[in-house]
């Protein structure tokens, strides 16, 4: 049994002009100790997917249907005390933007004691020996000194190792990343990005990992579910997909990515833009874009083709490259 | 001749405090760069976010007073032309900056703030405005229909041909572009760089295209200047900095990028950060995150020394020393 399983989960926004539907019938599982890389463009709904499964999204203004259930509990239904046992022991989240996920007026220390003492009793000492392990095993340097710096005074990288300190700190068995190293350099990205995968295999727990970045993917994740317009259009092994994408959309995300390819004269560019949930194309949402749009593409939306390991929504699937 | 020359250009910022905000201190954020750049050809600059890439690049268009140096662009002393000249010859230099939307004024339409260089640089009259942006909207690959829209009813991705439609107005020799494509989803960057590579061919326009995206630079530029605290660590052609690079910093920078560093994942581990430019480490300013750190490195400055044909390196040990 899968750690997390998600299953045609479908959110919806109330607005006055009526519903707009963001995200269309996902799903998607995690296993334990592996990482799920949810890959897509902005306003694809990968953030919104991701803060469906914390149960972050108001109630009166989203409409959640499908089932997301995690370790067999199903979690769409929990009332606003029970998905307090759930958020930090059971899951976790870090967000994009360290500095306005911290408190500004408490030190660190005060932060990381407050979501100890909410997971287990201990003294006062004993939570501050905890807190600095924390930091310790995220990697800030001098960490009982630490304990009483502001998030001002920490840099970006410093920041984020704090909060995924935080995240940690609970002990889930899941945690959900929303691109937790966009904000950052590349060499700190590499940083937190070694330092979440050597923490996922000391605490075993199981990752989704939401981003922009393919680059990104292929270092941290075991499989991946590429995003368009509110829907899966593929999914499986990462490794499998990256190399051989079968669809349309996936293979041109790829081609288009500088230096993920070798140079070779013109980017191949997606013409157009990624449409608005306001104003999704009929049928299948890629083919007003797509270079292989055949003719039921305008028409019909595909369903998911599974084969093995492997699955995508498309009615005119790559042939494997060369 | 050389379309753009930079000489050891120094600029300092005063940080603010004491009493009535007189300057406590002064930072370093650009310590003696030089660069140049052929006509038509693109210079990348790249670094970490604080290296002093932006500066430089504000710098060079006067944006901000440099302390010393010089700067020549198309045969003119940047550096010493007084105000009014100054402001004539900005046509000759144009910027793009990272995010369109603040870059455009929301009550101007596209067409307003396109033609509004046209305007102060009296390069036509009234009468052929229309027809000049038409021209400079089917160059970006804007149709005709949006020259009245506002910039709120553009995406991401149009916005920047608009900034750049605006820089190419005043038919400029040099383009700084800063960040141009770091805030557009992957799949629209492409088709702008393609539409940078598109128009230097038919203009002839040279780029200083500054970014912290190592793909992206490699892409486009001819040559590549690798920036580590104000400083130039490396510079080279493109191809031969990415497949070859010699500093250990830029290899710690191409090790670090997922996608550039596959087979080599361990060349340099990427350790530590950006120290501050307020309190520099001695020496050679890279040597706390130097794997190859000898004692000189924290004594000596290196200077940027030639490495080979058309290549530099600040650092004495790339030579002979296996990382």
């Amino acid at each position: 049994m899968s750690l997390l399983d998600v299953r045609d989960l479908s959110i919806s926004f109330r607005t006055a002009a009526g519903p707009l539907h963001v995200v269309d019938r996902v799903s998607f599982s995690v296993e334990r100790s592996s990482t799920l890389a949810i890959v897509g463009e902005s306003g694809c709904g990968k953030s919104v997917t991701a803060q469906s499964l914390l149960g972050l999204l108001p109630p009166k203004k989203t409409m959640v249907s499908g089932s997301i259930r995690l370790d067999d509990r199903e979690l769409t239904n929990l009332s606003f005390e029970r998905w307090r046992e759930v958020r930090g022991r059971k899951i976790a989240m870090v967000f994009q933007d360290p500095m306005t996920s911290l408190n500004p007026l408490l030190t660190v220390g005060a932060q990381l004691r407050e979501v100890l003492a909410l997971h287990q009793k201990l003294s006062s000492n004993a939570l501050g020996d905890e807190a600095a392990s924390w930091l310790s095993k995220v990697g800030l340097p001098d960490p009982v000194a630490r304990l009483a710096a502001y998030p001002f005074e920490l840099s970006g990288g410093m920041r984020q190792r704090v909060l995924i300190a935080l995240a940690l700190a609970g002990r889930p068995e899941l945690l959900v990343a929303d691109e937790p190293t966009t904000a950052l350099d590349v060499t700190i990205q590499a940083q937190i990005l070694d330092l979440l995968g050597s923490l996922q295999r000391e605490l075993g727990m199981g990752m989704v990992f939401i981003t922009h970045d393919l680059g990104v993917v292929e270092r941290i994740s075991d499989r991946i579910a590429v995003l368009y317009a509110g829907r899966v259009v593929e999914s499986g092994p990462t490794e499998q997909v990256l190399s051989n994408p079968s669809h349309p959309y996936t293979r041109a995300l790829l081609d288009s990515v500088p230096g993920f390819r070798p140079r070779n004269g013109r980017l191949a560019s997606i013409g157009g833009n990624v449409p608005s949930p306001s104003a999704w194309p009929p049928g299948c949402r890629f083919h007003p874009r797509c270079p292989s749009a055949i003719e039921p593409c305008s028409r019909t939306s595909p369903e998911s083709v599974v084969l093995g390991d492997r699955a995508r929504a498309c009615h005119n699937p790559m042939e494997p490259r060369a | 001749m050389n379309l753009m020359d930079v000489k050891d250009l120094k600029v300092s910022f005063p940080v603010a405090g004491g009493l009535f905000g007189r300057p406590k201190a002064w930072i370093r954020a650009v310590d003696g760069v030089s660069l140049s750049l052929k006509p038509g050809e693109t210079l990348g600059l790249v670094g970490e976010s604080g290296c002093g890439k932006s500066t430089t690049a504000r710098a060079i268009l006067r944006l901000v007073e440099p302390d010393s140096g010089s700067i020549l662009v198309d045969g003119t002393d940047v550096r010493t032309l007084p105000r009014e000249e100054l402001r004539l010859f900005r046509r000759r230099m144009q910027l793009v900056m990272q995010d369109p939307m603040a870059a455009l004024d929301p009550r101007r339409t596209a067409f307003q703030a396109v033609a509004e260089g046209l305007e102060v640089h009296g390069l036509a009259p009234r009468s052929e405005w229309r027809d000049r942006v038409r021209a400079l909207f089917e160059l970006v690959g804007l149709s005709d229909d949006q020259l009245d829209r506002h910039p709120h009813e553009f995406s991401g991705g149009q916005r920047q041909r608009i900034g750049i439609a605006r820089a190419l107005a005043v038919e400029p020799k040099l383009l700084v572009l800063d960040e141009p494509v770091s805030a557009l989803d992957v799949s629209v960057q492409a088709q702008i760089v393609n539409l940078l590579e598109d128009i230097q061919e038919r203009t002839g326009v040279g780029y200083l295209f500054v970014a912290h995206d190592l793909g992206v630079v490699r892409h486009i530029s001819d040559r590549i200047a690798v920036m580590y605290l104000g400083r130039i660590v490396e510079e080279g052609p493109a191809e031969e900095i990415c497949r070859d690079p010699r500093h250990p910093y830029t290899r710690m920078l191409l090790s670090s990028i997922p996608s550039m560093s596959r087979g080599r994942e361990a060349a340099v581990p990427p350790m530590g950060e950006l120290p501050s430019p307020s309190n520099p480490p001695s020496g050679c300013a890279f040597h706390p995150r130097c794997p190859i750190v000898q004692d000189t490195c924290k004594k000596e400055r290196p200077t940027l020394l030639e490495s080979g044909e058309g290549r530099l390196c600040a650092c004495p040990l790339w030579a002979g020393t296996a990382i």
